[in-house]
């Protein structure tokens, strides 16, 4: 009972920190580099028909050198599941040490690897059946998934130590909360993989706006 | 210049110009079929050598393309994996290639690990640099391109060429880097038994200004690449062909470029034939035809000389026929030739030489009978048959006692005796051209001034029967029996012409100076010359004569003063 209690005032505590913590918001101006340009003549091979793949909007954070980032989201174990021969979603930011699995939801075999830098891993085939063993993204980074046998599946995720992180919507619109005040760097990967960053600083209770652009 | 010089002149000019057009013709001729020749074997071997390469490319190139959409080597590439050229090795499952090179996206050579069949033993670390160079015009913007390197393992290996084809690696939109396939070609080695036969046709790889094969003549490489260096220069045409002399000897080569468009150094597959054969066969052709062309010469000048001589022999004889005729021998020997037309002609000549005999004799019995003048003036048809007016002068001259002398005597002896008086005579009348109108009895009668024009007819004739006079006598000197001979001369306006019927006629004179002269005639004694007043007009005052009496002239009505020639 007291260890539940000590649970439960810690998390209390922390909810109440975070509501007393700033917050950031804006527009990141989207370029255009996804989907892939796949020529008309493309056709693989595939049991049913390609869907389309998930919009790819962009990814905001905010971060500061030599600040040790609270693990905020890496609890929970996120999925990247392979549906309609796609990745979704096809972007994708994970705080480091979070698990994910990469669930095959058709009715075809996936292979899925990849050689980016630290990530190189290759699950093999592997079909809607298979139980697959999370893997922890511990080091950031971007990773570039592909799967190796429909070679426009293509997804990305990026591994941030900071927990604090949003996917913008489509029109590039953003909102992350829960920032301790100071100042910090904003930063964002656009859909052609490219950063823009910006400086901002975060007061208790208030949300600064900020627009990132190239 | 003679017939027969001309017509070995004809002969040899004609056989000459067979000779030089038969040489012209038989050199284009084999020129253009040995041409065709060698534009067939180079086609072939082309043929052959691209089909061969064709079928590699293809197959290298099915390769390339798989493995450059390999997610697996674009992943790995994207990322700078270093272990990209094992992913590469894991992907490559075929051995049809001795190396393979991998670009990043920017066009650099990614180092291969040590051991890796990116590294086979041959490639020695010393040579890395040289490869890296030459395959750095792999552009992985590029598409599918091929191109030619060469490479030394080391200093006791032959040059090795490797055709290489250089693949973009890329997912869609993205390009990641390149892939570069090597693969040795053998086509330009020469085999240990291979004899070196550039009659037939010798090939080798011409790149970066270099011929390289060892199939290839090392004497004539250096030419050969300056030669291909002007030719192909920056403009890389497809193909070139064209002869060139090395040495004295004549090549004609053939390249075909074998990676046009490609951004790796042109590569130009070359063959190359000797044509010292084919031009000795064409020297020893040309001898031949010459030697054939001096032969016909010989023996067509040999022909034409017998032919020639079957015609100027005859005509030659009938040249010298023809001086015989001159010289009045109208029989000339003829030698007839053995030809029908020379033999036609022979008998034509003699017909002639016939005609012309008896033409002489009648012209000999003309002059005899008539005047010489005369008669050559009626042969020439110069005399008018009526008749024409003249102012002429006409001798008359006959024997003193002509009838005393005759009388009681043979009448040949006569004969003989007028016959030596007007021999004697008519050789001085001709002297001074006058012409004897005609003999009668003891008389002669002389013209002159017809049927020839003379304008001093007068003085001419007086000075004729002055000499004539003398002429007499000096013959009277010489014999017993001496001749007087008187003259009667007058000068005036006659008729000359041609006297008689259409078949008989004579030439003469008539008019009543005639009769006069005849009259004077009679009255001139012996050794006297009596002239009329008109030819005494003609004479120069200073001609003594002395006026006659008046004479009384049967057939003149008034009588008539004449006067002597005072000798």
């Amino acid at each position: 009972m007291r260890l539940f209690s000590l649970i439960y005032f810690s998390i209390h505590a922390l909810c109440q920190s975070a509501f007393a913590d700033g917050s950031v918001s804006g527009i990141v101006v989207l370029d255009s580099q996804r989907p892939p340009d796949v020529p008309a003549g493309y056709r693989p091979l595939t049991v049913k028909p390609i869907q389309a793949e998930d919009s790819a909007p962009a990814i905001v954070w905010v971060e500061k050198k030599g600040m040790a980032y609270p693990k905020l989201r890496t609890s929970k174990a996120l999925s990247i599941p392979q549906r309609g021969y796609q990745f979704r979603p096809a972007v994708l930011a994970v705080q480091t040490g979070t698990p994910v699995t990469f669930p095959n939801m058709d009715d075809e075999f996936h292979h899925v690897c990849t050689y980016s830098k630290p990530y190189l891993f290759d699950l093999g085939q592997y079909t809607k059946d298979q139980k697959l063993e999370a893997l922890v993204f511990d080091k950031p980074g971007l990773v570039k998934i592909y799967c190796e046998i429909h070679k426009h599946m293509r997804c990305r995720l990026l591994v941030l130590e900071t927990p604090w992180f949003a996917m913008t919507d489509t029109s590039g619109g953003f909102k992350i909360t829960g920032i301790p005040p100071g100042e910090y760097e904003i930063k964002a990967m656009l859909p052609s993989e490219k950063q823009v960053k910006s400086r901002v600083i975060i007061s208790d209770g208030k949300t600064t706006q900020v627009k990132l652009s190239r | 210049m003679t017939f027969r010089v001309r017509l070995q002149q004809g002969i040899i000019i004609l056989v000459a110009a067979a000779t030089g057009g038969s040489l012209f013709i038989a050199q284009s001729q084999n020129g253009d079929s040995h041409r065709r020749m060698l534009a067939q074997l180079f086609e072939q071997q082309f043929s052959s050598f691209r089909r061969d390469q064709q079928r590699d490319i293809e197959l290298t190139e099915k390769n390339v393309r798989r493995l450059s959409e390999s997610v697996r080597l674009f992943a790995a590439l994207e990322a700078s994996y270093e272990g990209s050229y094992q992913v590469a090795k894991n992907e490559l499952r075929l051995d049809d290639f001795d190396f393979y090179r991998l670009l990043d996206s920017s066009g650099q050579l990614l180092e291969p690990p040590e051991g890796s069949r990116a590294d086979a033993k041959l490639f020695a670390p010393s040579i890395q640099e040289r490869l890296k160079q030459q395959l750095a015009p792999a552009k992985p913007q590029d598409t599918t391109s091929a191109g030619y390197i060469t490479i030394q393992p080391d200093d006791a290996s032959p040059l090795r060429i490797y055709r290489v084809l250089s693949a973009p690696i890329r997912n869609f939109d993205t390009t990641v880097g390149a892939l570069v396939f090597g693969q040795e070609m053998q086509d330009f080695e020469k085999a240990e038994d291979a004899k070196f036969e550039l009659e037939r046709g010798m090939q080798a790889l011409w790149l970066d200004g270099k011929l390289i094969g060892t199939t290839f003549p090392s004497e004539i490489a250096a030419d050969m690449e300056s030669e291909l260096e002007s030719s192909i220069g920056a403009e890389r045409p497809l193909n070139v062909g064209r002869m060139l002399r090395i040495g004295g000897v004549g090549y004609r080569y053939m390249a075909h470029c074998l990676n046009p468009k490609s951004p790796f150094p042109a590569a130009y597959y070359v063959s190359i034939v000797s044509l010292a054969g084919f031009e000795s066969q064409q020297r020893a052709l040309i001898q031949k035809i010459i030697a054939l062309g001096l032969v016909a010469i010989a023996l067509a000048s040999l022909v034409g000389f017998i032919f020639a001589k079957q015609i100027t022999q005859p005509i030659r004889s009938l040249v010298s026929a023809t001086h015989d005729i001159q010289q009045g021998n109208f029989q000339p020997e003829i030698t007839p030739g053995p030809t029908l037309e020379m033999r036609h002609l022979a008998d034509a000549f003699q017909d002639m030489a016939a005609g012309l005999a008896l033409k002489d004799r009648y012209h000999s019995v003309l002059s005899m009978v008539a005047d010489q003048r005369v008669a050559e003036q009626l042969m020439a048809g110069k005399i008018p048959l009526g008749g024409e007016l003249r102012d002429v002068t006409i001798i008359f001259c006959d024997i003193r006692g002509y009838t005393a002398l005759s009388a009681g005597r043979d009448p040949r002896e006569v004969i003989e005796l007028l016959n030596k008086h007007m021999s004697a005579l008519t050789q001085v009348v001709y002297r001074h051209h006058g012409v004897i109108n005609q003999f009668a009895g003891d008389a002669i009668m002389i013209l002159f001034g017809a049927p020839m024009n003379n304008p001093t007819h007068a003085a001419d004739a007086v000075l004729c029967a002055q000499e004539m006079l003398a002429e007499r006598g000096r013959l009277n000197e010489l014999t017993n029996e001496p001749l007087g001979i008187g003259f009667g001369i007058a000068t005036g306006n006659v008729v000359a012409g041609c006297l008689g019927a259409e078949n008989r006629a004579d030439y003469t004179v008539v008019g009543d100076r005639v009769n006069l002269a005849a009259r004077l005639c009679s009255v001139a004694a012996a050794g006297e010359i009596v002239i009329d007043d008109q030819t005494r007009a003609a004479l120069p005052e200073s001609t003594p004569t002395t006026p006659t009496e008046p004479l009384k002239l049967k057939g003149f009505s008034d009588p008539t003063i004449a006067h002597r020639l005072l000798l």
